[in-house]
């Protein structure tokens, strides 16, 4: 049990895919202006992970060394594919919000990232388990950039007026350079709590 | 032949990949500690870009194109697979051939090679192309010239991290935090560039 | 060739076969859902450029009703068929040498004609944004606009399908002192005196130049084929 609770919790910090792997750092900057769109990111990226992870683990004894790359991208991306176009027929909205995602969503290296990494080597119910907390760990940045470029950029949150009407609006942040500094400002804070010092 | 000049001078600067675009990012910041290994990487992007958006121009114009095929035959649904498939059996026989032929260069790319499939700037080039309706010597000029701007971009970070070995970071800071502020300050000075042209409007 | 090869050669195959099947198959069971959605989503964006003001039977719409069915994009399903059937009237116009487009007419129940709205599309940062433009029987002022199916950066590109910004147009002029005027997406917001300029978006400035760029072109376009001649009418 405490494995489980483990592989589940490590990705939220100790071993958080942006601050710390490295991985889908393209998405974070595109999707974080407003809280709305890094939400519905997170959740799209949580669900493939899942689901990837999950495929790839069950066919982990079959998939051929020499080709494995392509296979999972493609197993990836087919994934994500077949996802859209049920969206795009059967909940239209749903999916023209999610339009400009979907390719990064594929192209997120988080989900191919922990398919190498992890459900290669690992049985389905463990490696769905390593998907459901990479996602959140991916979700938890990508909600707290968006929530501070939103705050500071806009004065709203989620559309909502929060700062005085006198609050110009840093447009700093709504850029993407603005969304580096505050992820490598996190970045620090999180480490000057973690005390976990990268060498130079 | 103005037009390629400008394509492929536009994709270094103005539409830099990395820069402008955000895209490749991942390796972009965990590859440009030292300058050896940024070149490496850099140099196997160009290969790959210069590759592989102008083989998925003729895959995409030839076979997915909405008719391409048979007249009424839409495949465009199969874009991002194929893209994706390309991209990364292209990674794998570009690795083969090199190793083959070219084994000092190979020596140099190294690990980089297998990396560059999760690149998202070389599907992000397949998917401009695309968007922006490039011809076979259009998408090569820009294919190159994505490369190039990933290259200038890549060479240009492990210079600063390199000179940053000598300066005094708080150690949170150290190592990726401040290389996400530099990558935004960077950033920031790219945009300078956005209103570049070189062909009259 | 070794066992093993062939073994990757197969499991490659099989790999293939399926997800293309997989796919193939959601196509093309899904394919009629998609297309009516995509042809219903196109006529709401038709009539959001055309009617933002009133509904089928010819009546006024309060400020709040107006707000909800066209700049939300609210608009009762129902009303679709009538306005298509009854009040809008597709005309295909030639623009240049083997180019022919649409322009729309609606009628109100008297059967005059009280808007205008013609296609219009052009590039933003990442993709192709497209546009319909509205404009009342004068042919110069913009009565409704919409930007749709576009994939530009939610939060500041992707503003443009917002009720703000869309908002931002109406009543502006494209069309002045008997010529196209040079109407702008202001960086920042504009001088609200004027009558060619609307707010830009935030962090968007090539997504606005890029809608600026096409909504001149594309009028001139239509000004020069078919609008010169209604007025001289």
């Amino acid at each position: 049990m405490p494995a489980i609770n483990k592989i589940v919790l490590d990705p939220l910090s100790d071993n958080n895919p942006i601050t710390v792997q490295m991985l889908g750092i393209c998405s974070a900057l595109a999707v974080t202006a407003q809280l709305p769109t890094a939400f519905t990111m997170s959740l799209a990226v949580t669900a493939v992970l899942c689901g990837s992870n999950t495929i790839i683990s069950l066919l982990r004894h079959h998939i051929p060394d020499k080709i494995r790359m392509i296979v999972e991208m493609v197993v990836i991306a087919s994934l994500v594919i077949v996802v859209d176009q049920i969206l795009k027929a059967y909940a239209f909205e749903i999916s023209k919000q999610l339009s400009v995602f979907v390719g990064l969503i594929i192209t997120n290296c988080i989900v191919m990232g922990r398919a190498e990494a992890f459900a290669m080597s690992h049985p389905p119910k463990e490696a769905f388990l390593d998907g459901l907390g990479n996602g959140l760990g991916y979700s938890a940045i990508l909600i707290i950039v968006g929530f501070i470029r939103e705050l500071l950029g806009f004065g709203t949150l989620a559309g909502l007026k929060i700062l005085p009407e006198s609050y110009p609006g840093n447009g700093l942040m709504v850029i993407a350079p603005g969304a580096f500094v505050v992820i490598g400002l996190l970045i620090w804070l999180q480490r000057s709590i973690t005390k976990k010092y990268e060498e130079v | 032949m103005g037009n390629l000049i400008d394509i492929f001078v536009r994709a270094i600067f103005v539409n830099n990949m990395v820069l402008a675009y955000f895209l490749g990012m991942c390796s972009f910041l965990a590859l440009s500690k030292k300058v050896e290994t940024a070149f490496g990487l850099g140099m196997a992007v160009v290969f790959v870009l210069g590759i592989t958006t102008p083989l998925n121009n003729i895959i995409y114009n030839a076979l997915l194109k909405n008719g391409a095929l048979v007249e009424g035959v839409d495949l465009e649904f199969l874009t991002f697979l194929c893209f994706i498939a390309v991209i990364a059996s292209t990674v794998q026989l570009v690795e083969m051939v090199l190793d083959r032929f070219f084994p000092p260069l190979y020596n140099s790319l190294g690990i980089f090679l297998p990396l560059i499939t999760v690149n998202c700037s070389i599907l992000g080039g397949s998917l401009f192309m695309v968007e922006r309706d490039y011809n076979f010597a259009e998408s090569t000029a820009f294919g190159f010239g994505s490369g190039m701007g990933f290259f200038l971009a890549i060479i240009a970070l492990a210079g600063i991290r390199h000179k940053l070995r000598y300066s005094n970071i708080p150690p949170g800071l150290r190592g990726l935090g401040i290389t996400f502020i530099l990558t935004g300050l960077m950033a920031l000075g790219f945009q300078c560039f956005s209103s570049v042209s070189l062909l009259a409007p | 060739m070794q066992k093993d090869d062939i073994n990757t050669i197969k499991f490659a195959a099989i790999i293939c076969l399926v997800c293309s099947m997989a796919l193939a198959g959601v196509q093309g069971a899904l394919r009629s859902t998609q297309e009516r959605n995509k042809r219903i989503d196109e006529q709401i964006n038709v009539l959001k450029a055309l009617a933002p003001d009133f509904n089928p039977q010819g009546e006024a719409l309060s400020e709040q009703e107006q707000e909800k069915y066209f700049l939300v994009g609210d608009v009762p399903k129902d009303w679709i068929p009538v306005y298509f059937d009854e009040f809008v009237e597709q005309n295909e116009i030639e623009i240049a040498e083997a180019d022919t487009r649409i322009l729309y007419q609606l009628k109100n129940p008297a059967g005059e004609i009280v808007s205008y709205a013609f296609p219009a599309e052009g590039k933003g940062l990442w993709s192709t944004v497209h546009s319909y433009v509205g404009l009342e029987p004068d042919l110069a002022t913009i009565r409704g606009i919409t930007f749709f199916d576009h994939g530009e950066t939610p939060g500041l590109g992707g503003e443009a399908s917002k009720p703000w910004f869309q908002k931002n147009f109406r009543g502006k002029k494209l069309w002045d002192n008997g010529e196209p005027v040079r109407f702008e997406v202001a960086k920042g917001s504009a001088d609200p005196e004027t009558d060619y300029k609307v707010d830009g978006m935030s962090g968007a400035t090539i997504t606005g130049n890029g809608i600026q760029r096409f909504l001149n072109k594309t009028f001139r376009e239509y000004n020069s084929a078919v609008f010169k001649s209604k007025r001289a009418m």
